[in-house]
């Protein structure tokens, strides 16, 4: 992956990246690209953190590295967001007693009823 | 632990007929789940409190029409969705929900980018302190916002979620990408100097 022999040199991923691009642009003929996923559905895809599942998408996806040059620096960021966000949610256990606390409010709320009866 | 039999028809009755010991099995069970789903919508514990309140009780009210149709789960978090939207409404923070045209981002142009994306190294400085994702997610639509936590914290099945949010798989897609993508433009939008 690009991005692994470069992930301390973020200059020297921008000038490689942009070197395949120049080149992807040469070798990858226009008919073959306009059978490619746009870099929108690359995207959503990244975002859904959907796989390639057969051999022509994980070729679209290869190609889309080099054409679609920032698509690892993109994938990265958004690995970083989700990290960040499902850490975050689970150091919420300081929270526990305001939650426990609605939790014991309802039930003796709902359980009430039952025993006051009609 | 397996919940199947919340969503049992003998429990559901226990239910609607206020059993104690049933309206105690099910608060407990879902009752942190939707606090943290309301904290991950943005809501201060303070506000959380409150919402997770009001959903209980629409939920013990609508209860009665409840069908089994879905999972309780689902019903329980799909009066959630609505108790933050109501919330957000009353806090006049709404954004409406976005229509379902087809992703037009300028982030890309001509089938590719437009800009290079901030590099990681210096995209990792601006997720150290959560306060600029939560500034960040302020700016997010309910719907993406909760389809986001549904999807990516809770880790629920897309089913469900499409069922909670009353959208199709197509739909969910794009709402997440969408929250991503605005997530992340937000933190891009961090560093002023970088070439765009």
């Amino acid at each position: 992956m690009p991005g692994r022999l470069f992930s301390r040199g973020g200059t020297l991923r921008k000038l490689f990246s942009k070197i395949m691009h120049a080149i992807g642009d040469i070798l990858v003929p226009a008919s073959f690209k306009k059978e490619m996923k746009s870099c929108e559905q690359v995207g959503i895809e990244l975002a859904n953190n959907e796989k390639p599942t057969n051999f022509k998408e994980r070729l679209d996806r290869w190609i889309h590295l080099i054409i679609c040059y920032p698509c690892w620096t993109y994938s990265k960021q958004l690995e970083l967001i989700d990290k960040k966000i499902k850490g975050h949610s689970h150091e919420h256990h300081d929270c526990n007693h305001r939650s426990d606390n609605v939790a014991k409010e309802v039930i003796d709320q709902y359980s009430k009823k039952k025993e006051e009866g009609p | 632990m397996k919940d199947t039999n919340f969503s049992s028809d003998e429990f559901i009755q226990k239910l609607k007929d206020g059993d104690p010991e049933s309206v105690r099995a099910v608060v407990e069970k879902y009752n942190r789940t939707i606090f943290n789903a309301a904290l991950g919508q943005g809501i201060s514990p303070e506000f959380a409190e409150e919402v997770v309140h009001r959903t209980w009780t629409a939920f013990f009210e609508s209860l009665s029409r409840f069908e089994g149709r879905s999972h309780i789960r689902t019903f329980i978090f799909g009066i959630l969705y609505n108790k933050c939207k109501e919330f957000w409404r009353e806090k006049k923070k709404y954004i409406d929900n976005e229509e379902y045209d087809p992703v037009v981002d300028s982030s890309y142009q001509d089938g590719g980018w437009s800009y290079f994306p901030v590099e990681v190294d210096k995209f990792v400085e601006a997720t150290q302190t959560f306060d600029k994702i939560e500034e960040c997610m302020e700016g997010l639509p309910p719907n993406q916002r909760m389809a986001f936590h549904l999807k990516e914290v809770q880790e629920e099945e897309t089913s469900e979620i499409c069922n909670i949010l009353g959208v199709s798989d197509t739909n969910l897609r794009v709402l997440i990408y969408r929250a991503k993508n605005r997530l992340r433009k937000c933190l891009e939008g961090y560093f002023p100097g970088e070439e765009h």
